[in-house]
């Protein structure tokens, strides 16, 4: 009886450490796939949302270009780049040109490098597939999203290695938001009302939401309002995405920690629950 | 810039070069420092003065920028657009019951159906043709305007004599021309929104099979998604032409106030060693990086291409910034994780009834997030679907969640509206613009 | 480029129009009630447990830039500021953006001016920090640590350092008062600190504390723009369900419509 009443006090060290635990054991299933028998990690039905994202791509007209803005950086890279890791895969399978634009500086080359990966597993070409625009400061993001949705070339001047936007054969004839097809927002912050206000709407492009998964509540609004077309609430989205695409990426990989972990915060909270109610049965005794 | 004539105010605006660049520079930066000496100078009594007139005349640019209705006004066209849009998918609903092939309807409830939705398009044709009239009007008017502006732009270099590196692309050539295009854009979104609009309207007298009468309304929705294209084009007025420059003024002061920031920063953490308070290492080791980082970054930048300086500098920097500061600001955020359950554990006890609930919800949220959870209810049969955990979850999150988040969105953007008409009408009293 | 058309000008100007009114006729004055904001009561609380324990306090005016939430921040500092002033407790606030700064410097010597004690303002204890979220975070949560501070203020916008900084604030035992518009970050908020001001109360607290007649007007103002907007909501609702009780053919097809909606998941 004491133990239970006493469970409602675990000491939050003990916490971190079984926490450390379960999110581990399922992350090595690479290196000891035995382990996949006792982690479950069934197939996910797709959400309306993240279906909506999948769609939203599908349909990009031809002759537009899609813009993916990445304000992550190594913090959230967890759930961001699986997110841009997707969402890359999936414009250069269908053929879409994108071009990565960056407001954070860390998120600079943690996105171009995610990118450059995949173009070079899938055979394709810089610049005529994909772009990358240099680090931009988030704090002008308005400026530059208005500027940009006027004259694109003018505004955003050169790419990362400095050559001008009107020398890349994939920027020929892009000149404002009206050769956009599609707004991809990678973020953990939130700037997604700026693209919404300055571009999305007024333009009427479509906008696909890759927030991390703390932020994604606030999302729904948008949603429902038809202001973003679809959305992928933080790593659980990177997997349904990955399932897909079927590519088995760091999002599948991962998809049993998420499991484990929320279990264990389940637990904790019924059993914190338990010790709770026992304690207070004592009292009023 | 017309009307301004050779004003001897005017020639300090016109664009320099070389020794006149230089001068120009530095002029500039003295009058700044004579500026900001003389604003320290003035008392306190009339420098809130100053602040309030300032704010007051700040705020008018970006409120009239947004207010002033476009030169070349689209807005007409615009909300025809959106109107025929409307109309459009009204009549997609309508059909939408007849495409079902299970509903037995009668001949007249069909028959009335296809009418209204008949009616709807007819309306929608008439408004699309109105804005594609109304904003083809526009052509001439706008050409012309970019002759002027063109002439005027050549005339000014001549004047001047300016050289093409001296040369922006005029702010305002660049608006017009791109009014020109998209208004092109429109107007031939909306000419295939008629023509999807008519074959629809043609066939529809003709279709009788709840395939075809689907199918129909799939044409209809499509036609709709090009005129609510037709509606997305921007308008400008005299000051959008601005807002860049604006922007270049802003930036421009936040860069002198990053530098008193630094001067804090480095302050601070000199007393700090001086005085050997309580974690002066860590103020040294403040120095260090802040010093390295500056060193390498510089080397990186400004380093002979291929020289030794270049490729130490961005070893280094990559060491420090990818190596140090990403890294140590992944595990910063990775103790979130940490928090959050052990906050959780502490907090989600069941003390009343509200709080059971928030507990039953959040468990539902989490379940239907999580693979272990859709899996504990993926095998119930396809008549109780909606007991399926990933489907209460987005209806939790869809529904009431996204009620709430609303309710408050609307309250915290309300409060934001009020806070900023008191900061520019200065009416609020608070520390900021005190008594 | 979007500009205002009719609606947004036309619904910008009942709002503005009923703001102002309302401040108008609070000057005027009209006395205007208020209710009781727990939250916002507790800010004496936690000065004066400071002042018993000769500890100092910490501020945080979150982690945007110069923006009308950091503005309303430093709109409650004052007040802060102003409460502490009085029994000289020493209160630090780090801030994150340049800009901001200077105002808070500004702000914060007014306050110690308007409360007569100028000599009692630091300059060292308005700190600037690097602009950087993490950054930011490890140097507030380094100087909770070294000075052990007695009480912790919150109030701006705060993301993913919103549980980090609470968390630490409650390892060192500070009394923690919290308020952000940022939705998303209140359950930490909740979870950790010993007062959390919800959603729109934030832009209520200036008023509350002061009592100013101005800012109280402006409240009441809100609330009765919260109430148009509730208006229009109500209306499109019943428009919304006239529409699709109107298109529906027979029960059997709204059965169908039911069906789909709860499929949609």
């Amino acid at each position: 009886m004491r133990f239970l009443i006493n469970i409602q006090n675990i000491d939050r060290r003990i916490i971190y450490v079984l926490l450390l635990v379960v999110v581990a054991i399922p992350m090595m299933t690479v290196y000891f796939p035995v382990l996949n028998k006792v982690v479950p990690n069934p197939q996910l039905p797709v959400s309306q949302e993240v279906r909506g994202v999948y769609d939203a791509v599908e349909k990009v007209p031809k002759g537009k270009i899609a813009v993916m803005s990445i304000i992550w950086s190594a913090s959230t890279d967890p759930e961001n780049r699986p997110q841009t890791e997707v969402m890359a895969r999936h414009m250069f399978q269908k053929g879409v040109p994108f071009m990565l634009l960056p407001f954070d500086q860390q998120g600079t080359t943690l996105a171009y490098d995610t990118v450059n990966t995949i173009a070079k597993e899938m055979g394709k070409v810089y610049g005529k597939d994909w772009v990358a625009i240099g680090w931009r400061p988030s704090g002008y993001m308005d400026l530059i999203i208005q500027g940009m949705s006027v004259d694109m070339v003018g505004q955003l001047k050169t790419d990362r290695n400095g050559t001008k936007l009107s020398d890349i054969p994939m920027m020929k004839g892009i000149k404002s938001a009206r050769n956009v097809g599609l707004i991809v927002e990678i973020t953990p912050s939130a700037t997604l009302p700026l693209w919404i206000g300055y571009m999305g709407q007024p333009y009427r492009v479509p906008i696909a939401y890759c927030p991390t998964a703390v932020m994604a509540p606030e999302a729904y609004n948008y949603l429902d309002a038809h202001q973003i077309v679809g959305m992928l609430p933080g790593l659980i989205g990177a997997t349904q995405y990955e399932q897909l695409l079927h590519v088995q990426g760091f999002a599948t990989r991962a998809k049993g920690a998420l499991s484990t972990s929320h279990i264990l915060m389940m637990a904790l909270i019924v059993l914190g629950n338990i010790g709770y109610v026992l304690s207070r049965r004592g009292a009023g005794r | 810039m017309i009307g301004l004539g050779n004003s001897l105010a005017f020639s300090l605006f016109v664009p320099k070069q070389g020794v006149a660049l230089a001068a120009y520079m530095i002029g500039s930066i003295l009058i700044g420092i004579a500026f900001l000496f003389m604003l320290t100078r003035v008392p306190q009594k009339y420098r809130k003065i100053l602040i309030i007139g300032a704010t007051f005349v700040a705020g008018w640019f970006y409120m009239l920028e947004f207010f002033i209705p476009g030169t070349h006004d689209t807005s007409l066209a615009r909300s025809r657009f959106i109107a025929a849009q409307r109309h459009l998918q009204q009549s997609a609903q309508t059909l939408q019951p007849l495409a079902y092939p299970k509903n037995e309807l009668s001949a007249s409830q069909k028959s009335g159906r296809i009418a209204t939705a008949t009616r709807e398009l007819d309306t929608a044709i008439k408004d699309l043709t109105e804005a594609r009239v109304s904003i083809d009007k526009l052509k001439p008017d706008l050409n012309r305007d970019l002759k002027t502006a063109n002439d005027n732009a050549n005339a000014f270099s001549k004047e001047h004599r300016l050289t093409d590196k001296m040369i922006e692309p005029n702010a305002s050539t660049k608006i017009i021309q791109q009014h020109i295009s998209e208004i092109g854009d429109s107007s031939g979104q909306a000419e295939g929104a008629i023509a999807e609009a008519t074959a629809a309207k043609n066939s529809l007298s003709t279709a009788d099979s709840p395939e075809e009468i689907g199918a129909i309304a799939a044409n209809i929705s499509v036609a709709a998604e090009s005129a609510g294209l037709a509606a997305g084009a921007a308008s400008s007025n005299f000051l959008t032409g601005y807002k860049d420059t604006i922007g270049t003024v802003s930036s421009v002061i936040g860069g002198f106030t990053l530098l008193l920031g630094i001067i804090n920063l480095l302050s601070i953490h000199f007393k700090t060693i001086a005085k050997h308070k309580l974690g002066w290492p860590s103020s040294i080791a403040f120095f260090v990086a802040f010093i390295a980082i500056i060193v390498f970054g510089m080397m990186q930048t400004y380093g002979r291409a291929g020289g030794n300086t270049k490729a130490l500098g961005s070893a280094w920097y990559d060491v420090l910034f990818n190596g140090g500061l990403a890294q140590l600001q992944a595990s910063m955020f990775a103790m979130v994780a940490f928090y959050i359950v052990s906050a959780a554990y502490r907090a989600f006890r069941i003390r009343s009834a509200e709080a059971a609930l928030m507990m039953i919800a959040a468990f539902l949220v989490m379940l239907g997030f999580v693979p272990f959870g859709i899996w504990l209810t993926s095998g119930l049969p396809a008549s109780l679907s909606f007991l399926h955990l990933d489907i209460i979850r987005g209806w939790i999150m869809e529904i009431p969640n996204a009620a709430a988040q609303r309710g408050m969105a609307f309250g915290i953007g309300v409060g934001a509206l009020a806070m900023g008409l008191r900061i520019w009408l200065s009416l609020e009293r608070g520390a900021y613009f005190d008594k | 480029m979007q500009h205002a058309d009719l609606t947004i000008i036309l619904f910008e100007g009942i709002l503005v129009f009923l703001i102002l009114y309302k401040i108008l006729s609070a000057r005027a004055g009209r006395r205007l009630f208020i209710r009781r904001i727990p939250g916002l009561s507790a800010i004496d609380e936690a000065v004066g447990r400071a002042t018993e324990m000769g500890k100092p306090m910490i501020f945080s005016p979150g982690i945007s830039g110069f923006s009308i939430v950091s503005l309303q921040a430093l709109s409650i500092l004052g007040h802060v500021i102003k409460s502490a002033a009085k029994y000289r407790a020493r209160i630090i606030v780090p801030v994150l953006d340049s800009i901001l700064y200077t105002i808070t410097q500004e702000s914060a010597r007014d306050a110690y001016e308007a409360e007569g004690v100028p000599d009692a303002y630091n300059p060292e204890d308005i700190r600037f920090m690097p602009d950087n979220q993490f950054a930011y975070t490890s140097g507030v949560i380094g100087m909770m640590h070294r000075e052990q501070v007695a009480s912790v203020f919150y109030f701006g916008d705060f993301f993913a350092e919103a549980l980090i900084l609470a968390e630490n604030g409650r390892t060192v035992g500070a009394i923690q008062i919290a308020g952000t518009p940022q939705i998303t970050q209140i359950p930490f908020f909740i979870a950790t600190c010993d007062y959390t001001i919800i959603g729109d109360e934030y832009y209520a607290a200036s008023a509350y504390l002061s009592r100013e007649p101005t800012l109280l007007g402006s409240l009441v103002g809100q609330d009765y723009g919260k109430a148009v907007i509730l208006g229009i909501i109500v209306l499109g609702i019943i428009a919304a369900s006239v529409l699709a009780v109107s298109t529906w053919p027979s029960m059997e097809h709204a059965l169908v419509v039911f069906r789909e909606a709860f499929q949609k998941g």
